[in-house]
């Protein structure tokens, strides 16, 4: 039986789409059945971040609706077989699903896989709803933005009172300049803020961008950091204890010239 | 607080006593005037409305249907020792039902409560009486209480105190960086800059809400 994860944030362009393609395919990567679900109805996007867009024959609102059979709406993978992708409908309306039905389906994908992996939409509504209805576990993706985090901080409230007990957090595009320099909010002050537990950090990094234009996800790319940090959260999915080490860049040659008439270093 | 109007903690909301022996117009005014004093308070909150061994015309029940409608946007329930009152409630659409006897009404007036919670942004917390919280107020929550409210924890959202109006209430909290402060009718914003993180008290000093460090409050 599987185990279904939901990523939501409440507040749109965090992340939960490209953590939804790097975690599901990270976890296939470490020899787990995967099924990545696009829950975001009417605005796909998981199947372009994942370069699936053009196997799309059926999708999530045809096997409600019993226009196919489950099976025949799963994309399988790229690269990974054991990865699958049932897209979002694009022309249907977010109204088109039920919770009863988002839970039913749920339970269908369950004896399908090891992990199922929910991208929820943006918002509070009843697209967020369906998403996270199924779902065993809730993680939440934020930026260290004021806006970010207390849509966060409403999403928690919202998951507890639907009685998903404690969300895990990602915190997604930190620029430890930024925090070193004060005008970031520190790993430390959003853990103070939203009180639940951290599941990883996500540096700020360009390459999401190329990447996600490519149709490529950034754990595939064994050189890359980001693709490493995601890669280190699917293990603690999978329940290895690794520690969450703070992001560390190299601060450039202005930041160390000022430390040092500063009397720092 | 009027003679006419008494309000109790319920289970799930608040019970609105009438007094049953008074002029219908009277009672009709002073309910009014409790629904606008304490619209912060009783708004979201489930009222039953007592209105004992009062008999009433439909006109009158219509009367404080209008009224209800006007003022309340949570439901609302009409407790009745007339048989014939809860008849014709009923047949307006209000639930209706015999008043509590009074071996299970052990309601105190105004009740404390000790909670071990955040509470997160878009979360209002509503109690008739003192609110003592282990827990934060994060930005874009509420807690509205007729009593006062201490917090064990950081307010960075907004605290309504003596929300009935009660002038005396005050407001604790370990850290209080809150976006806003209310205690009965005045408000007060939080100063610009982040100043001290101490134990901080605030209350109404004459016209205006004012907050102390803990350690130099004396009352």
């Amino acid at each position: 039986m599987a185990k279904v994860i939901t990523i939501t944030s409440g507040k749109g362009g965090v992340g939960k789409t490209t953590s939804t393609a790097n975690l599901g395919t990270a976890l296939a990567m470490l020899g787990k059945k995967v099924i990545v679900v696009d829950a975001d109805i009417g605005l796909r996007n998981l199947d372009v971040v994942l370069g699936l867009e053009n196997r799309i024959v059926y999708d999530l609102v045809d096997v409600i609706e019993g226009n196919c059979r489950l099976r025949q709406a799963l994309i399988k993978d790229k690269h990974y077989g054991e990865l699958y992708l049932l897209p979002a409908a694009q022309t249907k309306d977010k109204d088109a699903v039920s919770q009863t039905e988002m839970i039913e389906l749920v339970d269908q994908l369950r004896s399908e896989a090891d992990y199922v992996i929910i991208d929820s939409p943006a918002g509070i509504e009843s697209g967020f709803k369906n998403a996270i209805a199924g779902a065993d576990e809730v993680i939440i993706v934020t930026t260290p933005e004021v806006s970010a985090v207390r849509d966060a901080d409403r999403i928690i409230g919202l998951c507890e009172a639907a009685g998903k007990g404690h969300p895990k957090l990602i915190i997604n595009r930190l620029r430890p300049k930024m925090v070193r320099s004060g005008e970031m909010m520190s790993v430390e002050d959003l853990l103070q803020i939203l009180a639940i537990d951290l599941i990883g950090i996500i540096p700020d990094d360009e390459a999401v961008i190329t990447a996600t234009n490519r149709g490529e996800v950034l754990v595939l790319d064994k050189a890359s950091k980001t693709g490493k940090y995601y890669m280190d959260i699917a293990r603690r999915i999978l329940g290895e204890s690794i520690n969450i080490d703070p992001i560390e860049d190299n601060p450039s040659l202005m930041e160390r010239l000022s430390g040092m008439f500063q009397g720092k270093r | 607080m009027t003679d006419y109007i008494t309000i109790k903690g319920a289970r799930g909301g608040l019970r609105v006593q009438i007094l049953d022996t008074c002029e219908w117009s009277d009672a009709l005014s002073a309910l009014k005037k409790q629904l606008t004093d304490g619209a912060a308070l009783l708004q979201g909150m489930k009222l039953s409305l007592d209105l004992g061994e009062r008999e009433l015309s439909t006109q009158s029940l219509d009367e404080l249907q209008t009224m209800m409608r006007e003022y309340q946007n949570a439901p609302v329930d009409i407790l009745s020792e007339s048989r014939t009152v809860r008849a014709e409630a009923r047949t307006m659409g209000f639930i209706a039902k015999p008043p509590l006897t009074k071996s299970t009404a052990v309601e105190a007036e105004q009740t404390s409560v000790v909670m071990a919670r955040n509470v997160r942004s878009g979360q209002i917390l509503r109690h008739h009486g003192d609110v003592m919280l282990l827990g934060d107020i994060n930005a874009g929550a509420e807690v509205i209480a007729s009593g006062s409210v201490m917090v064990f924890g950081r307010v960075r959202g907004v605290i309504h105190a003596g929300a009935m109006g009660d002038r005396t209430a005050v407001i604790c909290a370990i850290e209080l960086s809150a976006t806003q402060l209310r205690i009965a009718d005045l408000r007060a914003r939080a100063p610009e800059d982040q100043g001290q993180k101490i134990p901080e008290i605030a209350c109404i000093e004459e016209t205006h809400i004012a907050v102390h460090a803990w350690h130099d409050y004396r009352r």
